[in-house]
């Protein structure tokens, strides 16, 4: 089993969720720890863009919330109640090295736990079209669910190392998406809770845990919030 | 810029004494020299670097190993990674190639002088397009 460390931080403001990912995926190339799972919820609402997505705006242009870069590409995610999570990892170790099968790895791995949960989720298959805005336009190894879009999935890769970012609705603020998105962009948006009410975000961790180890011989440590022992 | 047109130029220029050659849509620039090259983009720190003639210099192309977008910074509000003349070590990372949700960075595969950038920033590229020419030190 390779062990991983676990952060299972709670509600996370929006200025460590990006600093933190990249501090773990720093400490996964120094080799420092041989990989990590993150998973975190937001202390108020935010929104991400694709690291080369230029001139994002809101729709609605007296809006303001905090918008952050991700280090990964793909497009804009409003934030505000869902399961955001980050996997740094070297390449083929507990993944495939290839970059698509690596994708569609994490990909049956977190559809395997929803799976357990009573959430009967697919990949989407075919082909790649950008969107602007992530939850707009599925791409080939993100999550469907009754045709929602259930997981986003976005990438970067540094030499033999893989940082993946990810995020799954629990519940979508449709108000305060179509002030930052418009209403155009945001087709069948809806969170897992508003399509499963009886979800349970820690029975998923629970069954994350499991898949991961049974399907990847992932063992995740745990870390507690504040106990960065990555830094 | 079509790299046959990049291609055609190094064609024409080999084996003359033409040491420099910049080209844009608006204008060419060329510079002849006889005597021993001394690259345009030598710093005063780089002493210790010996002028070596342009026949005598191997460069090695990067080529794209996806099909993507070729970045030349990791964001569109930080410089790039790498202008040309700049030296480079072996793995720094030149550009990044967005494919399919994934920030892929690219790499020199040798110690040496970028001499050429061949994609603009933004352009799509395609797998085994040439991205760069690095001159090996």
């Amino acid at each position: 089993m390779t062990p991983w460390l676990f952060l299972h931080e709670g509600n996370c403001p929006p200025e460590l969720t990006m600093e933190t990912d990249l501090d773990l995926f720093e400490a996964v190339r120094a080799g420092a720890i041989e990989g990590s799972l993150r998973v975190y919820n937001w202390t108020e609402p935010a929104v991400t863009t694709g690291c080369h997505q230029k001139s994002f705006a809101f729709h609605d242009r007296e809006l303001v919330l905090p918008v952050l870069h991700r280090p990964t590409g793909g497009g804009a995610v409003l934030h505000g109640n869902d399961i955001t999570f980050s996997i740094c990892t070297p390449l083929g170790t507990a993944f495939p090295p290839g970059i698509p099968e690596c994708s569609g790895c994490i990909s049956r791995i977190f559809a395997s736990a929803l799976g357990l949960c009573g959430v009967e989720a697919g990949m989407n298959g075919g082909r790649h079209l950008f969107s602007p805005v992530c939850f707009a336009r599925p791409s080939p190894a993100e999550l469907l669910a009754d045709g929602s879009k259930i997981l986003g999935l976005a990438l970067a890769r540094k030499g033999g190392f893989m940082l993946a970012q990810g995020v799954i609705p629990l519940r979508v603020d449709r108000v305060l998406a179509e002030r930052v998105f418009g209403d155009h962009d945001m087709p069948e948006c809806r969170g897992i809770l508003e399509m499963y009410p009886d979800f349970s975000p820690a029975l998923f961790l629970v069954r994350l845990r499991e898949c991961l180890a049974s399907h990847a011989g992932v063992l995740l440590q745990e870390c507690s919030q504040g106990d960065h022992e990555y830094h | 810029m079509n790299i046959k047109v990049v291609k055609d130029l190094i064609e024409l220029i080999k084996d003359t004494d033409v040491v420099e050659l910049e080209w844009t849509p608006e204008r060419i620039h060329i510079i002849r020299r006889s005597g021993p090259y001394e690259p345009p983009y030598s710093r005063p720190h780089d002493n210790d670097r010996t002028s070596v003639s342009l026949k005598e210099k191997h460069t090695v192309t990067v080529t794209s190993p996806l099909v993507g977008t070729f970045y030349r910074s990791p964001s569109p509000e930080t410089p790039p990674y790498v202008k040309v003349g700049d030296r480079v070590a072996k793995n720094q990372v030149l550009c990044v190639i967005e494919a399919m949700k994934l920030m892929n960075e690219i790499e020199s595969h040798v110690d040496g002088i970028v001499a050429a950038i061949l994609k603009q920033d933004g352009e799509r590229v395609g797998y085994g397009d040439q991205l760069f020419i690095v001159e090996e030190l």
